[in-house]
């Protein structure tokens, strides 16, 4: 156990849209193949427009086959409501032997959007709905069967941003940073960037007046001859970024790497951007006196 | 004794139920419910042909209204019921459950013709069997959701049916016939109708299906497995092994999108 610095910082999150869909298939395999194909290139909303990932959590498909759930995380709700249609309908309904349904079903304060009612139509016709357990689903023939989906996904308010930063030297966080990152996973929570992990942490803005962020320097081993850098020597950092479908599911997240962090990483610190950013702040100072389970 | 209500009553032209019940009694306790003369059209009381009763209601979070008798004059009984829970001990009449909006209906003994017709949602149950029509419409208005379950139907089950799923062991001629959508899970029937526009049939009859139907192929869907999940709760073994081996589809009377799906 190292003695870990924990910043006096808060990190800070903004609030997000984010909707959960639930991905069956007859493996786990398919069902995997499908999801991760399904969130590639969609780690930030400054480049990719939206944010998504695997939740790695167990999930109960409403077909009881095996099944995965990815979380998408945007600005906006039309943006989510694109993102979902466009990758359903080119990642999940070519995979083989997959269904897609949402996972937001019990979400009072969501707003639904059409899924399975859009791609319906390339059933060109043969296409067939059903009414089961109150639920509205679509079967669209494919090659291997059938394809079936929701009529109606939920998009729900959520909270996107939530992060650490943790500093240390090199090998101690390439060989540390993967349980950390493993210990945040959990229901209702992703990670968007690859492994967990983001090494290209970024502040608000630029010296470029078309670039909305940039490097944060602050952080970066190369620039410490600046004024406002904060690196000790020989150290360098990585940043961890969260998205989850609630405030309690981030914050939850959190504590739980923080508390692990806690027992490797020599420095613990978090990303704000002076409150201007979302109401969402967590304390790292409250965080480190909650109970991880 | 728990309280429990009537929530939902509705009268027909044939109908036992008075009509003040609808209007202004529509929460009123069956105590109370049980000192008011109820009278048959023939001029019967309710007691004469069956017992009202509080229901023990540990376990229930639903109100539920008691029915204990034989009620086989009774028409309509439970039309447009939409809350809670109305339990008959007895057979029942014509029409059982016609127009039901919600809640639930579960009949110990027999049914007679239409019953369910027209409803739009809840869920009939007849342990016994049931007359003909059974989810049949009512007018011109077809069954528009809800599930349906009985030990037996006669001819035409599933009528025009719109919507909604009906599970039944075993059927007479006719099932389905008309049917412009939802799902009729049986396990034996006589025979299918014809002009079956769009909707499923989910069976286990080994039956070679009429010959206006073609051959499509096995399915691979999860949605047996979702429909499977979904009946799990109706008390039927057969329901567990649904797992659909063959499709046939097309109705010629209609070339249609109705299908005939056939489990082993």
């Amino acid at each position: 156990m190292v003695e870990t610095f924990v910043e006096d910082t808060y990190c800070e999150a903004f609030p997000a849209w984010v909707s959960r869909i639930v991905i069956s298939a007859e493996t786990i395999e398919w069902a995997r193949h499908a999801a991760t194909s399904a969130v590639g290139f969609a780690t930030s909303v400054i480049g990719c427009g939206i944010e998504a990932g695997i939740e790695k959590a167990p999930v109960t498909a409403p077909d009881e086959r095996p099944a995965v759930a990815v979380i998408f995380a945007g600005m906006k709700k039309d943006s989510v409501a694109k993102a979902v249609a466009t990758r359903v309908g080119q990642c999940v309904l070519t995979c083989a032997t997959t269904s897609a349904y949402d996972g937001h079903r019990d979400r009072t304060d969501g707003i639904t959007f059409a899924l399975g009612k859009s791609l319906r139509y390339f059933g060109d016709g043969y296409q067939m709905s059903k009414v089961i357990a109150g639920r509205r689903i679509w079967r669209i023939p494919v090659m291997d069967g059938e394809f079936v989906v929701d009529d109606m996904m939920t998009v729900s308010p959520g909270v996107a941003g939530g992060n650490l930063i943790l500093i240390g030297p090199r090998g101690l966080l390439l060989s540390e940073v993967p349980a950390i990152q493993e210990e945040m996973q959990g229901s209702g929570v992703i990670l968007p960037f690859p492994g967990g992990v983001v090494r290209s942490g970024s502040k608000v803005g630029s010296k470029y007046r078309f670039m909305s962020a940039s490097t944060n320097h602050a952080y970066v081993p190369g620039l410490r001859s600046l004024s406002d850098n904060v690196l000790p020597q020989s150290y360098i950092a990585y940043e961890i970024v969260v998205d989850g479908v609630s405030d309690e599911a981030v914050r939850a997240s959190l504590i739980r790497g923080l508390h692990r962090a806690r027992q490797r990483i020599p420095i613990v610190s978090a990303g704000n951007y002076g409150g201007r950013l979302g109401p969402y702040q967590y304390r790292l100072h409250d965080l480190v006196q909650e109970d991880p389970a | 004794m728990n309280s429990c209500r009537v929530l939902a009553v509705h009268a027909s032209n044939r109908i036992v139920w008075p009509s003040w019940l609808n209007r202004d009694y529509m929460r009123t306790s069956c105590l109370e419910l049980l000192k008011r003369p109820l009278l048959f059209p023939h001029g019967a009381e309710l007691g004469d042909v069956a017992t009202l009763k509080e229901c023990p209601s540990e376990g229930h979070d639903d109100p539920v209204l008691f029915v204990e008798g034989n009620t086989m004059s009774w028409h309509g009984l439970g039309k447009g019921w939409r809350e809670g829970t109305l339990k008959v001990c007895g057979h029942a009449g014509d029409e059982v459950g016609s127009l039901m909006l919600g809640g639930s209906i579960d009949i110990e003994g027999s049914v007679q013709s239409g019953a369910g017709s027209g409803m739009s949602g809840g869920t009939l149950t007849v342990r016994g069997s049931a007359g003909d029509f059974l989810g049949g419409p009512w007018g011109n208005r077809p069954w528009q959701g809800g599930t349906i379950v009985a030990r037996e139907a006669g001819s035409h089950a599933g009528f025009a049916m719109a919507r909604g799923i009906l599970i039944v062991d075993r059927a007479g001629d006719s099932l389905g016939s008309l049917m412009r959508a939802g799902t009729i899970v049986v396990k034996e029937f006589q025979a299918v109708g014809r002009g079956i526009r769009r909707g499923s049939i989910v069976t286990f009859d080994p039956m070679r299906p009429p010959d206006y139907f073609q051959l499509s192929g096995v399915l691979v869907s999860s949605y047996m497995d979702l429909l499977r999940v979904a009946l799990r709760q109706n008390e039927r073994d057969w329901l567990d092994r649904i797992k659909v081996t063959q499709r046939f589809m097309g109705d010629q009377d209609d070339l249609a999108k109705g299908e005939f799906l056939l489990c082993q």
